[in-house]
């Protein structure tokens, strides 16, 4: 009886293997590769903590600045003086000092003073997801009670500003630049993709022509002159559209040649006679029959081109042509850490490098993955 | 008696490629009639498939209609379905992009292809595929008997999801299908050469269309599968009154399927009538040797080999003068068939055919 039982149980699972669907194969493979899975983990991370809730994990507010002016990262201790293990980490107070052979100011820790840090503490008032009004941030020293006391993990800036949560919040805008830009690159380079392809003929030739004229324009040149047209009076905020349609804007002609190229290939399959002879148009061949057929390779190529977006806008805002203060992204971040005497002075101000490389890194990796998952010919 | 819904008069398709003009059809007339079958047999490259294609205004570039009519008879039925409309279009000259083809597209006229493998959409359900003819034409195909009332409510409408739904698994279940409420949700490479080509037929159908075109429908299914195949076009087309397009070189096929066939060579007609003539008592040489070239069982003698047309189909760029056929018929008469071009002569009772032997000198 059990036996019986049991060999049913085994027939209804081969079963369910048998009809599973075309996502769940990609899934079953995506998961088998642990490199992939592990850069879609950082990402999964790095945008719900940057985008949704840098308020909560940083400790200050993003503008919130003190006279701690370029102090380096604040020292976090587990015992004290006496040789005392705390299992509360604590830092001490700080005396500022100029050290007049450097002109430069020094903060010496005053072991008399000690701040206990606190996690979940009520400090600066913000508004979750622009939504929601908290002031519970996941670490700091409470500021009501220490007013003068300051946790500073990766140091501050020229205006006293905690350095961790300006990357936090610059994480916010720099990451989602690189979708928003990369999901406009898609919808210009896949339109203009099988319309090209699928018509053939002088609309081929002109959409071709002018993919081939913006990709021989060098980058940085022609961001610069589309950046210069940007009007300075603009808001911060719409710069920061701006910037991501030019980017997008320049970026669309390899996707488009590339998604051309399959639905030339597309195009000469029965199921497009098999369609027309059923009644369909030409905008239902395009989008309802032909597009489908290149997504998976288009979502290989986007994920792998997101990383060139983040990058590009990294380098124009460090360049001073993309975002600006006060907007906070990497890029401005960059810019304020690229003096030698900012690399001299406060170092710590390059630990936006590490985030950058990190999402950098973990695209490439979750696209690499990707692609092996999606290729239904793989031969693995 | 019969009534002609489809006329094709002297039909010239011409591809103007770089290294000259190719005739794919040259002067082509016929007629299908409406709820029989018509069927269309002839070699490879012989201008069947374009024939079809013409009909629904889909000739692939570069080539062109030049000449020619193709006389559709449309009827169309008003609201309450108790009153015709008849209407008579020359698509030939409609425009191929138009919105009145693409409503005899499908709506209409409906297609089915050769290649069951690569004529459904990779990322389409099989039920996607029926609903998305359905809906192109706005139509309710299910015909319930004592439902008029509905039916007369629902004609018109845009179909609703469900209603979609119970569309698509009723048609699979009529071209037999197995478990089709499971199917209608399979992708196409989750069936079978002969289940997919049963859902092109479905699909085909969902419309009620007065016409079917079959362009070589069984070419790429096994035996046993053809039978079938052909069982369930033949039954449909009982049910529905429908005229039927049946291109082949299966002369097999033909016999079971059609009640009047048309021989094509190089672009042309070159005879027609009823299958019974065509097959006992063919004039036009080409059918003759055709009918030979068909392998019979059991009445081979020692030695002897199977009797083939002799020759090669000619160069599409350099058409022999005369009647087409000459350089390889048998009964080639000097003098005569390289020089006049043959005309389309009666030879029997509702039987034609385009050769000299048959015309008076």
């Amino acid at each position: 009886m059990a036996k019986a039982e049991k060999n049913e149980t085994a027939a209804t699972a081969k079963q369910t293997q048998i009809s599973q669907s075309y996502w769940s194969l990609v899934w079953w493979k995506f998961k088998r590769n642990r490199v992939a899975v592990i850069g879609g983990i950082i990402l999964l991370v790095f945008y719900f903590s940057f985008v949704f809730i840098p308020e909560i994990l940083s400790p200050y507010a993003l503008e919130n600045s003190s006279d701690y002016t370029e102090a380096g990262p604040t020292r976090i201790h587990f015992i004290d003086q006496d040789g005392k293990f705390h299992l509360r980490p604590f830092i001490y107070g700080v005396e500022k000092k100029i050290d007049f052979t450097t002109r430069k100011r020094i903060f010496i820790e005053d072991t008399t003073k000690v701040y206990p840090i606190q996690f979940m503490v009520h400090g600066d008032a913000y508004k979750l997801l622009g939504l929601i009004p908290m002031d519970i941030h996941l670490y700091g020293v409470d500021q009501k009670t220490n007013p003068d006391a300051r946790v500073l993990i990766l140091g501050a800036d020229a205006l006293g500003r905690d350095w961790f949560t300006r990357i936090m919040y610059g994480g916010r805008l720099s990451l989602m630049i690189g979708l928003i830009g990369q999901f406009l690159t898609l919808f210009f380079g896949t339109t203009m993709g099988v319309v090209s392809g699928y018509y053939g003929g002088w609309v081929d030739m002109v959409i071709q022509r002018t993919t081939e004229f913006l990709g021989a324009f060098p980058d940085i040149p022609l961001f610069m002159a589309l950046a210069a047209a940007i009007p300075s009076f603009w808001s911060p905020l719409a710069v920061y559209f701006m910037l991501t349609l030019i980017l997008s804007f320049v970026r669309w002609g390899g996707l488009a040649r590339q998604v051309r190229g399959m639905i030339l290939s597309l195009r000469e399959r029965e199921y497009v006679l098999a369609a027309k002879s059923a009644g369909a148009n030409d905008n239902r061949l395009m989008f309802r029959h032909l597009l489908p057929g290149t997504m998976s390779h288009v979502v290989v190529i986007a994920t792998l081109s997101i990383p060139g977006m983040i990058l590009a806008e990294t380098a124009l805002s460090w360049l001073g042509l993309g975002l600006r203060p006060p907007l906070t992204s990497w890029g401005v971040l960059l810019q304020d850490a690229a003096t030698v005497r900012a690399i001299h002075n406060t170092p710590w101000e390059l630990w936006t490098v590490p985030f950058i490389i990190v999402t950098i890194l973990a695209y490439n990796m979750l696209g690499d993955g990707l692609r092996d998952a999606l290729d239904p010919y793989g031969s693995r | 008696m019969s009534e002609p819904l489809i006329e094709v008069k002297d039909l010239r398709v011409e591809f103007d490629v770089r290294a000259g003009i190719v005739k794919a059809v040259d002067g082509l007339s016929m007629t299908v009639n409406r709820g029989k079958t018509l069927g269309v047999i002839g070699e490879s490259g012989c201008g069947k498939s374009i024939t079809a294609r013409a009909i629904l205004n889909m000739i692939p570039k570069p080539g062109k209609i030049t000449h020619g009519e193709i006389i559709y008879h449309r009827r169309l039925k008003s609201d309450d379905g108790l009153t015709q409309m008849d209407d008579i279009i020359d698509l030939a000259k409609t425009d191929p992009d138009g919105k009145l083809i693409r409503q005899i597209r499908g709506g209409e006229i409906g297609m089915i292809f050769q290649e069951p493998m690569s004529s459904l959409t990779p990322v389409f359900t099989a039920g996607t595929h029926i609903n998305e003819a359905v809906s192109l034409h706005h139509l309710i195909p299910i015909r319930k008997v004592g439902d008029q009332i509905a039916e007369k409510v629902m004609a018109h409408r845009k179909v609703t999801k469900e209603e979609a739904r119970v569309i698509a698994i009723e048609m699979l279940h009529r071209v037999g299908i197995p478990k089709p409420d499971q199917r209608v949700d399979s992708y196409p490479h989750q069936l079978s050469g002969g289940q997919r080509q049963r859902v092109m037929i479905a699909i085909a159908l969902s419309c009620e269309p007065s016409m079917l075109i079959a362009d070589e429908p069984t070419t790429a299914l096994d035996v046993s599968i053809e039978a079938q195949i052909l069982d369930i076009m033949r039954d449909l087309q009982q049910s529905v009154n429908m005229a039927i397009m049946f291109i082949t070189h299966n002369l097999g096929v033909i016999s079971s399927m059609a009640e009047e066939i048309v021989v094509m060579y190089m672009g042309k007609a070159v005879e027609q009538g009823k299958v019974i003539e065509i097959f006992q008592n063919p004039k036009h040489p080409y059918t003759q040797a055709l009918l030979r070239s068909i392998p019979k069982l059991g009445k081979k003698a020692a030695g002897e080999r199977l009797a083939t047309i002799s020759g090669m189909v000619p160069d599409p760029f350099n058409l022999p003068t005369g009647c087409v056929f000459h350089p390889r018929c048998p009964l080639f008469m000097p003098g005569k068939c390289d020089k006049v071009v043959p005309k389309w002569t009666k030879v029997g009772d509702e039987h034609w055919a385009n050769c000299l032997l048959y015309e008076e000198a």
